[in-house]
């Protein structure tokens, strides 16, 4: 059988604008399957895979769940269901692509069947709802959201233009797809915007190492993407050059929107690990003036950024982060190294930069060195985050950690 | 006739990715146009737009707009010219479609260049941060954004198979032509998931008149793109049945994301509008766990994973006011119809925020604030039933055709 592009959608509020997509897939040459996740009143089309059959796979009946009234529970099932009939499809081979249409309701179904295919699948979303906080939405997948503008209630030629705007995404991506393959270890190296300088060294190290860098942006859902790929078991090692999102997570900043599992898989699965304090030197905030600058940070240090600034990190917060690192690294089952440049771990944090403090940042290297266990050792560079000389320093200790991660464990 | 894409990125610190962008865009049979919006270090490849270019189109050279100030106006003058450059060559027919790729920085000037373009015109956006609050980012613009998920900072399997699907949505969209349909009279309307069935009641009897219905979701970004929309000239009325998101601008409900034109677009243009407390009645809430204390003893309606409490005297008094003075400042024909049976299917009669008092005590403010020449009109069905519908676009037909007598 042909692969199919799957069209998820509500048929009975959202039947004609799945209709009208899946006939512009169609129409530029590819087989459809219809998905159907609604619920509550009659589908307006036909599905290829009927709402009942949904149901079922989501571990109740179309009959209980309208009988239970329950919006909640209709959602859940309908996306358990869906989520399940969507991933064998994809592992059986049938399927090229997802793309799933919907206002509120429809991209929380949505999405919660999209973010159950591996990063690499396309996917595309078209949402009433995409212009706000995604992060829950699209959390660490490559979902890609357009804009619907509009509402999806009947179709129109602002609708139609959207509509077919999102059958050639998604035909054009299903037609890139050519599949994830690696020729050389992966390494994951966190990074931002203050030390993209070092993350361009250590990648030129790094290749010259025979590994390829797979860089993450130290943004939140970045260092959490990295997780995830980590336990996709997709990368051979981890050099965490931007522990940066502890500090804003402390205050929710730019890029805290951390969860509780970051720094923590590749402990889990044993792989080696380097760990770099870059960007704990500061907490990054969207302020852009004196004014709008949130009081509680008054007096402290500021680095003028662009609509995005960073106040410095104080010796208490160091303390905590220093904490909270060291419980975590402890736990780690595999090689793990902590490097530290001892000459400011951001642009920012540097000589001429308007964060430097080193007598604030040995506070933290202090109290680490009290709290992890003996077996981490803690390297010290003479050495700017962003000079040659540490990316080398890091980049040796992490090589040295997967050549020994290699030998028996006999010898 | 070959497609052209207008690609949009630094080349200082994404050259590579830049590269490799235009190399799938041409293997998709797209010719692709790279303008380079970096300012700081040296380009690694080579641009169609240099970045010397677009600082000129921003009245500057390189070397002056690198020596203001600060970050921020340097980023602000590039945006200003590469917005310049991307309407001069859109309006020549210079590209299909748009795709830029970025981080923090780069998604900042690559959507702002987007959002100047006409919604129609295919926009991609590929970014390390499109996981996150994109609400200024997309604004109230039809831009698709893609996660990158691993930093754009060197090619490798992650980067290259997201750029690649990247290249062939962006060529997909820009062959996508729609098939034309005869013109038809365009009217706008506002909804949400709990007056849904307004909606489609008002799609019928348009159908039934000949014209076109364009919803928009009243979730902050939606009610925005209406009051574009009617500023591009696209409507010849407007129904804005749903002002839920007014109540949660007040009462901080989460779809309260409304700039100050909300309102105030059709009025100003002179464009007939039928105005409803759809959705007043209560104010949204994203989960059960995040119904602040101040709610506490409300009456609530479990949506989904929202969470609807219901608004109360005094909340509508003070939104009456509010819509009321947009309204008084229009210029062309109002009416608002209030539906006496309820403004959503949470506040039908038995349903948990049915409260008629509370509507009332709405009705009465806007009675005392709106101006004498707009007809406050009462219609004694639920804002659900067709009677309702009928009833505004009733309203508005007469106000369209008087207008155009």
């Amino acid at each position: 059988m042909a692969r199919a592009i799957v069209v998820i959608g509500t048929l009975d509020t959202k039947g004609e604008e799945v209709e009208y997509l899946s006939q512009r897939i169609e129409a530029r040459g590819h087989r459809t399957m219809v998905v159907d996740v609604g619920v509550l009143d009659e589908p307006l089309t036909p599905a290829d895979i009927a709402r009942e059959a949904i149901a079922k796979r989501g571990g109740s009946s179309l009959e209980e769940i309208v009988a239970l009234g329950d919006r909640r529970e209709a959602v859940r099932v309908m996306t358990l269901g869906a989520s399940r009939i969507v991933e064998e499809l994809h592992l059986a081979g049938q399927l090229s692509g997802a793309v799933a249409l919907g206002g509120g309701t429809g991209t929380h179904i949505g999405t919660g069947v999209l973010r159950t295919l591996p990063l690499g699948v396309p996917k595309l979303m078209v949402s009433t709802v995409a212009s706000r906080d995604m992060s829950e939405t699209i959390g660490t997948k490559d979902i890609a959201m357009m804009h619907s503008v509009i509402d999806m209630v009947g179709l129109n030629a602002v609708s139609k233009k959207i509509l077919d705007n999102a059958a050639g995404a998604i035909v054009g991506m299903a037609e890139a797809d050519f599949g994830l393959t690696a020729t050389r270890p992966l390494i994951g190296v966190t990074s931002f915007g203050f030390c993209t300088a070092g993350a361009m060294h250590v990648r030129s190290c790094l290749e010259s190492c025979g590994y390829e860098m797979v860089a993450f942006h130290a943004n939140g859902t970045g260092g959490m993407a990295m997780e995830d790929l980590v336990e996709q078991g997709l990368l051979a090692g981890v050099l965490d050059f931007a522990t940066h999102e502890f500090a804003d997570h402390l205050h929710n900043g730019y890029c805290g929107n951390i969860g509780p599992g970051r720094l923590e898989s590749a402990g889990r699965k044993g792989i080696p690990q380097v760990i770099v304090p870059g960007g704990l030197d500061c907490i990054v905030l969207e302020f852009d003036s004196p004014e709008t600058m949130p009081a509680r940070f008054k007096g402290r240090k500021v680095f003028w950024y662009d609509f995005r600034s960073g106040v410095r990190t104080s010796a208490e917060e160091l303390l905590i982060l220093a904490q909270t690192i060291a419980g975590k690294l402890n736990r780690a089952t595999g090689p793990v190294q902590v490097a530290i440049p001892l000459r400011g771990w951001s642009e920012a944090d540097s000589v001429d930069g308007p964060l430097y403090e080193p007598e604030t940042n040995q506070v933290f290297i202090d109290e680490l060195r009290t709290l992890l266990r003996q077996d981490i050792p803690i390297i010290e560079v003479d050495a700017h985050i962003n000079d040659p000389i540490f990316a080398e320093a890091a980049v040796s200790a992490l090589d040295a950690l997967m050549s020994m991660a290699k030998r028996p464990a006999a010898l | 006739m070959t497609k052209k894409i207008l690609v949009l990125g630094t080349l200082d610190t994404k050259g590579q990715e830049i590269d490799f962008l235009r190399r799938s865009i041409e293997l998709s049979g797209c010719r692709a146009t790279v303008m380079d919006v970096g300012i700081l270090g040296q380009p690694t490849t080579e641009a169609d737009i240099a970045r010397e270019d677009v600082a000129r189109a921003a009245g500057q050279t390189l070397e002056q707009i690198r020596a203001l100030p600060n970050r921020k106006r340097i980023i602000g003058a590039m945006i200003q010219g590469a917005i310049e450059k991307a309407k001069l060559l859109y309006s020549s027919g210079g590209f299909d479609g748009v795709i830029g790729i970025g981080g923090g920085t780069g998604m900042h000037i690559c959507t702002a260049v987007m959002r100047s373009l006409p919604i129609g015109v295919p926009k991609l956006m590929v970014s390390s941060m499109a996981s996150m609050d994109v609400s200024e980012f997309v604004g109230a613009k039809d831009i698709t954004m893609m996660t990158s998920v691993a930093d754009l900072a060197s090619l490798n399997i992650v980067t290259s198979t997201v750029l690649a699907q990247a290249a062939g949505a962006i060529c997909g969209m820009a062959g996508a032509s729609v098939p034309s349909s005869e013109p038809r009279t365009a009217i706008a309307m506002t909804s949400f998931g709990i007056t849904t069935q307004c909606a489609d009641n008002v799609g019928r009897c348009l159908r039934e008149m000949g014209h076109e219905l364009v919803v928009f979701h009243a979730v902050g970004s939606g009610g925005m793109a209406m009051e574009e929309l009617t500023d591009q000239g696209l409507f010849a009325g407007v129904l804005d049945l749903t002002t839920h998101e007014f109540i949660d601008q007040v009462a901080g409900g989460h779809y309260g994301g409304v700039g100050d034109e909300r309102l105030e677009t059709a009025g100003r243009k002179g464009i007939p509008q039928v105005v409803g407390p759809g959705g007043l009645d209560c104010v949204a809430i994203f989960a059960p766990e995040d119904v602040p204390a101040k709610f506490a003893g409300r009456r609530t309606y479990y949506h989904d994973f929202r969470v609807c409490v219901r608004s109360t005297a005094a909340e509508l008094a003070f939104v009456a006011q509010i819509l009321a003075d947009k309204l008084n400042r229009a210029v062309g024909p109002v009416k608002f119809l209030v539906p006496l049976r309820g403004w959503s299917s949470a506040s039908r009669h038995c349903e948990p925020l049915f409260d008629p008092e509370a509507d009332r005590a709405f009705v009465d403010a806007l009675k005392r604030s709106l101006k004498p020449d707009i007809e406050i009109r009462e219609i004694d069905a639920h804002i659900d039933d067709l009677e309702y519908a009928q009833a505004a676009v009733s309203n508005l037909h007469q106000m369209m055709t008087s207008l155009s007598r």
